[in-house]
């Protein structure tokens, strides 16, 4: 190729490249670059006086451990529901298949603030749940079963399975289905195929989309609120509060920094380890 | 090792019929094909055969037991699939012992019964080696060696050689087949490469349509097929449409549809007055000068293979004709010549047969 017109079509993306910085990158960087700015008393100057002060504080640590624990148990656990969906869309009965991808995909329609008071109604103290468990005599007192943590946890993952089954369906319909029927012709029972030869040969390119579940669960606000009843003080509720009630946005945007130092660090250990086998794999797909 | 007999078969996928009423036995130690286009049902068949497909009426019986509603992890029957589907994630060792391990065979025999298996098919120094390590042929051996080394009933090969090039895939029919009558192993072989199947089988099966149009040794389809199909699938033909005018015997003197042509063939049809001759390359003789009642052609195409040599004519009378020339046989493009050939080398064949008899 001629050097010159390379560089000329390379100037094709100038546009969008000064669209980004103006209106994402920029007003993000001048947000976050105010977690090292400290005013006292008219001047301003640069420190980590807000960092010292977030770590040094028990609720935000508090905060970032519910959080962490938040966000990777939700991950997990729709990891692991949404990939036995996907894998009924996939490899399974046809109708049941469509009538689970429909139902997902309806619930990715509806609001997340509707979906949290559903599961208000479904877990209040007199709730549908609380009264059947009462009446088959399970339990003689109603259970505390919203206002705390598990309340949470269960609104979420209900929000994030959805997204990881439509993300894994391609997953699994990327293997082809010779590699099960050569291990059922072999004599495998269709469970050992599953564990032997279905999941040692998806699971890395499964566990990333996990991940997805994990950062968006992170920063979620609504559910933690409407469904932890001020109990379950994740990192997005404390960033709401500091900016909105405190007005310290200097501080906000500390705590965006760590939430954001946090992820990513999920993150890496997560792709490391995906890669890592991914890179193996990837010098046999080759044949 | 064992028999199968299918009887009265039939596949649907809901509303479109991939099979319809075939039977077919396959003895014992027997290798044949289900050679056909593609949607001609030789995929379906196997699976049926394997068990992966659930057929819609029918039965199949091996050895006289019917196996029909018996899923595939319990029929004993091995097979060999289109890229090998090697796990990658285990390595040749394991991978042949897959089949050992599901069926509870104690670690000690299950290694030994492995490596037997893999030096079968020169492949027992490689036993750690992983899929991606190895080359397409020798995925292909250790394949086979999964495939066998659970002394199945009876081995399925779908496309087993498709994966490979040229040169690698004529070894491979060598030493399949080899494998395959030293183990006296009942054998299906889909392809859809006439050559591998005319090579390697006892049997074989013409497919179209989810029906069984041909069947038999190799020699006989090749030598007198039943229907212009099979004559056209099994090797390079020239199919020349005709009428028939008179019969006698087993001869008949026919006309070209387009040319008005007539000349002397072999076979009557009975019972219709049109069909197609089927006149194979080899049987086409070309000659420099006239001879009696040779006809004139022009080269227009010329293809030097090597050990042959491809010379599409223009023939009068005959159209557009494919004849092969061995390697000192020499006619330039361009060049003149005179074509002939004998009337028992020209078969008159019906286009396919009739819808009541499949």
């Amino acid at each position: 190729m001629i050097p010159g017109t390379s560089s000329l079509f390379r100037l094709g993306i100038v546009p969008l490249a000064l669209f980004f910085v103006v209106f994402f990158a920029y007003p993000v960087l001048h947000f976050l670059w105010g977690s090292l700015v400290v005013g006292a008393g008219g001047a301003s100057s640069l420190s980590l006086h807000n960092f010292t002060d977030a770590l040094h504080s028990p609720s935000v640590l508090r905060s970032l451990s519910a959080t962490l624990l938040l966000s990777v148990l939700t991950g997990v656990v729709s990891l692991v529901l949404g990939y036995l969906l996907a894998f009924q869309v996939v490899r399974r009965n046809a109708v049941i298949g469509r009538i689970i991808f429909v139902a997902a995909i309806a619930s990715l329609f509806t609001s997340t603030i509707a979906r949290a008071l559903g599961w208000r109604v479904l877990l209040g103290f007199e709730g549908p749940i609380n009264n059947a468990l009462v009446a088959i005599g399970l339990i003689s007192q109603p259970l505390q079963l919203i206002n705390n943590f598990t309340a949470v946890a269960i609104g979420m993952i209900h929000i994030q399975v959805p997204v990881v089954m439509v993300g894994l369906i391609p997953v699994i319909e990327a293997l082809p289905r010779d590699f099960e029927r050569a291990a059922i012709g072999l004599g495998a029972p269709r469970w050992k195929t599953f564990l032997t030869v279905h999941l040692p040969m998806t699971w890395m390119n499964a566990v990333p989309v996990g991940l997805i579940a994990i950062m968006a669960t992170a920063a979620y606000f609504t559910t933690p609120v409407l469904l932890g009843g001020g109990r379950v003080d994740v990192i997005a509720i404390q960033i709401q509060q500091a900016s909105q009630v405190l007005f310290d946005f200097g501080y906000a945007a500390t705590l965006s920094v760590m939430l954001v130092a946090m992820i990513s660090a999920v993150a890496v250990v997560v792709l490391l380890l995906t890669h890592w086998r991914r890179n193996v794999r990837a010098r046999g797909s080759s044949s | 090792m064992s028999r199968l007999e299918i009887d009265s078969l039939k596949i649907a996928y809901g509303g479109w019929v991939a099979i319809d009423n075939l039977n077919l036995t396959i003895e014992k130690g027997e290798l044949v094909s289900l050679l056909g286009p593609s949607g001609s049902g030789k995929t379906s068949l196997l699976r049926a055969i394997g068990g992966y497909l659930k057929p819609t009426g029918g039965s199949l019986r091996i050895d006289g037991k019917d196996i029909t509603s018996i899923p595939p992890q319990f029929r004993d029957i091995g097979m060999v699939f289109q890229n090998f589907v090697l796990f990658p994630h285990l390595t040749t060792v394991e991978n042949v012992e897959f089949g050992l391990r599901t069926r509870g065979v104690p670690k000690a025999e299950r290694r030994r019964r492995a490596i037997e298996a893999l030096a079968m098919v020169q492949m027992d120094t490689y036993l750690d080696r992983y899929p991606f390590e190895l080359s397409g042929g020798q995925q292909q051996r250790v394949a086979l060696a999964r495939a066998i080394v659970i002394r199945p009933t009876m081995l399925l090969l779908d496309e087993p050689m498709g994966a490979l090039d040229t040169k690698l895939r004529e070894r491979a029919q060598e030493e399949i087949r080899a494998l395959q009558q030293e183990l006296q192993l009942t054998t299906v072989l889909v392809t859809h490469d006439q050559r591998e199947a005319m090579a390697m089988s006892d049997r074989i099966i013409v497919m179209r349509g989810g029906a069984i149009v041909d069947a038999g040794d190799p020699w006989r389809l090749y030598h007198a097929p039943k229907t212009a199909f099979t004559a056209e699938f099994l090797g390079t033909t020239n199919l020349l449409p005709v009428e028939v005018l008179t019969r006698d015997g087993n001869r008949a003197r026919v006309r070209m549809t387009n040319t008005g042509h007539e000349f002397e063939v072999e076979g009557s049809l009975p019972g219709a007055n049109a069909g197609y001759v089927s006149l194979r390359p080899e049987d086409i003789t070309c000659t420099p000068s006239a001879e009696p009642g040779a006809l004139p052609a022009k080269v227009v195409k010329r293809m030097f293979y090597g050990v042959n040599t491809h010379l599409r004519l223009e023939a009068s009378g005959l159209g557009s004709l494919l004849a092969v020339q061995h390697r000192h046989a020499v006619f330039e493009e361009g060049a003149d010549l005179f074509v002939s050939f004998q009337p028992q080398d020209a078969r008159l064949l019906p286009a396919d047969l009739p819808e009541g008899r499949r």
